[in-house]
């Protein structure tokens, strides 16, 4: 048995999955037609066959899944809707079926699309699919014009700042505060079989990534890895950790200057609250304001984030835990720009095989991140 | 008389900024995404010239830190095999048939197993070594590489230009040891 094989088994599933698309042909993009139809299929499978899917057009944005809205008629009645699914490779290989039931467990606790259908191995789709409600709203202010990729160094601007960074703390300690254990999370499994096991098994699975998808070695991951298995924090609070909770993936009211959605749920997993915490003060995420102070995602500066989840959870953060998964953090979107993404655009498997590699050369950025936070903790 | 690549590359811009673009059905988000992402790839490679010269800096980087840790005890099995390995490894690099990447990709990958093994069985010296030299050495390939890719976005001006870090670089180093 190889040390990269502690993972947790849906993970270690999802990855294996990869393996049977690497040799597929290049993927064509699909065309709302072909889109239209494989939405009828699944729906005759689910009992709707006297549905119709109409208005299918393509949502722009988003490096890792394709993503569709359209209007369900059924009945009199219409439902705009969204459907993600799986392009053979993108950014980061992860399950349908775990975002389905993570979006259905949290409706109620945060604001989440409704959940209506999953088809977890692609059999009517054509590939991996979740389909939920369509909500409003936007990522950033509507006045703050960028070129930016969403939610990479987000300008909120003061105004926006003060509206939403309380709730944006808030909502993250509401997620960690759900009962997964007695929560519908099939295929979930905890990282319960001693204190380790929960930052081991980040460890593994992004290893096991950099593993399958490299295409140029990197030292400073293997050394980064090296510095990860030796500095393991204990875990006993597990908790739901949505995995890329940031700017960019919640939705917003202008007018009610509230949260209407939560959104990208893929890495979701049960392990440390840390994780969440230090992928919210990433760099990448953030921006100095006026005075040169970072701004955590672009909403508030990095203490002020740490003490106002503090207060709100009722949990204490413990330093050296959070410096760990901040080099995790960093490693692995070293891994998944350098590696994961470069390699699907090198595959010709998605359709946004020419943002992938745009996304690659930030890998160099993170890397230097990187050395930054071994310098400090080793 | 043979057109530059950067001559070819403005005039693809060109063509994609004032032509293509503006004829895309703006409701086909993907492809005016797409469009933009490309005028953006070109932009960058335009600013970025000669990539031999950025390789050759590269490999000789990475040669130099091969040969550092090839003077190290090398401790357990684990670590003596990765040792054999690099060693290995540097005299394919300096094997003026193989493509540049090629050289480079077979020399980071010994590295890359050396820095795993040192961890499992490493002799003291090879393990702190390992640490305070990949380390040096990481920071100085991303600092180069993040100034070579600066044109796409993802950092803040950068302190020197392209052709002012490889001329530095190259000042730095003696000739022969930058044929590729």
């Amino acid at each position: 048995m190889s040390r990269l094989d502690d993972l947790e088994p849906a993970i270690a599933r999802t990855l294996a999955r990869k393996a049977l698309v690497r040799d597929l042909p290049p993927y064509t993009p699909k065309a709302a037609a072909e889109i239209e139809a494989a939405l009828l299929r699944l729906l005759a499978a689910r009992g709707r066959g006297s549905a119709a899917v109409r208005n299918v057009r393509r949502l722009a944005g988003g490096a890792s899944k394709e993503q569709f809205v359209f209007d369900l008629v059924e009945g009199g009645a219409s439902e705009t809707m969204v459907l993600r699914m799986d392009p053979p490779e993108s950014a980061v290989e992860t399950s349908r079926l775990r975002e389905y039931q993570v979006i259905r467990a949290m409706a109620g606790v945060v604001p989440v699309p409704p959940a209506r259908f999953v088809d977890a191995d692609g059999s009517l789709l054509g590939r991996p699919g979740v389909i939920t409600g369509f909500i409003g709203g936007v990522t950033k202010p509507s006045d703050v014009t960028s070129a930016r990729i969403s939610g990479l160094g987000t300008d909120f601007g003061p105004l926006w700042r003060g509206r939403l960074k309380e709730e944006f703390v808030t909502r993250l300690a509401q997620i960690h505060g759900l009962d997964w254990r007695t929560a519908d999370l099939a295929d979930f499994q905890a990282p319960d079989a001693d204190p380790l096991q929960a930052a081991r098994w980040q460890v593994n699975w992004w290893a096991r990534v950099w593993q399958d998808d490299v295409v140029e070695p990197l030292p400073i991951i293997a050394l980064a890895e090296r510095w990860l298995r030796e500095n393991l924090p204990q875990t006993t609070d597990l908790v739901v950790v949505h995995g890329d909770y940031r700017a960019g993936n919640f939705l917003f009211d202008e007018q009610a200057a509230r949260m209407t959605a939560i959104l990208d749920w893929e890495l979701v997993h049960i392990g440390d609250f840390h994780e969440d915490l230090s992928w919210v003060v990433q760099g990448i995420f953030g921006h100095p304001d006026d005075a040169g102070v970072h701004l955590a995602s672009g909403l508030l500066p990095r203490d002020a984030f740490l003490s106002d989840y503090s207060k709100a959870s009722g949990r204490s953060i413990d330093a050296k835990a959070l410096h760990f998964y901040e080099v995790l953090g960093v490693w692995k979107t070293v891994i998944l720009s350098g590696a994961t993404s470069l390699r699907a655009a090198r595959n010709a498997h998605s359709h946004q095989d020419v943002l992938l590699s745009l996304l690659s050369m930030a890998a160099h950025r993170f890397a230097a991140e990187l050395c930054d936070l071994l310098e400090r903790g080793a | 008389m043979t057109p530059s690549a950067a001559d070819r590359m403005a005039t693809m811009m060109r063509a994609l900024a004032e032509v293509v673009l503006p004829a895309i059905d703006p409701a086909n988000s993907l492809a005016v995404e797409q469009a933009r992402l490309v005028l953006g790839h070109l932009a960058v490679l335009s600013g970025q010239g000669d990539e031999a010269r950025l390789d050759a800096l590269e490999l000789a980087s990475e040669q130099d830190l091969a040969r550092q840790l090839l003077a190290l005890p090398a401790g357990g099995p684990l670590s003596a095999a990765a040792l054999a390995n690099l060693a290995t490894a540097l005299a394919q690099s300096a094997d003026g048939l193989l493509a540049a990447s090629a050289r480079r990709t077979v020399l980071r990958r010994a590295l890359e197993e050396l820095m795993r093994a040192a961890s499992d069985d490493g002799s003291d010296s090879l393990r702190a070594t390992s640490w305070r030299l990949g380390l040096a050495h990481a920071r100085a390939q991303a600092d180069r590489a993040r100034v070579w890719y600066a044109a796409a976005g993802f950092e803040s001006e950068p302190q020197i230009s392209i052709p002012e870090m490889l001329n530095a670089l190259e000042q730095a180093r003696r000739p022969e040891e930058l044929r590729l």
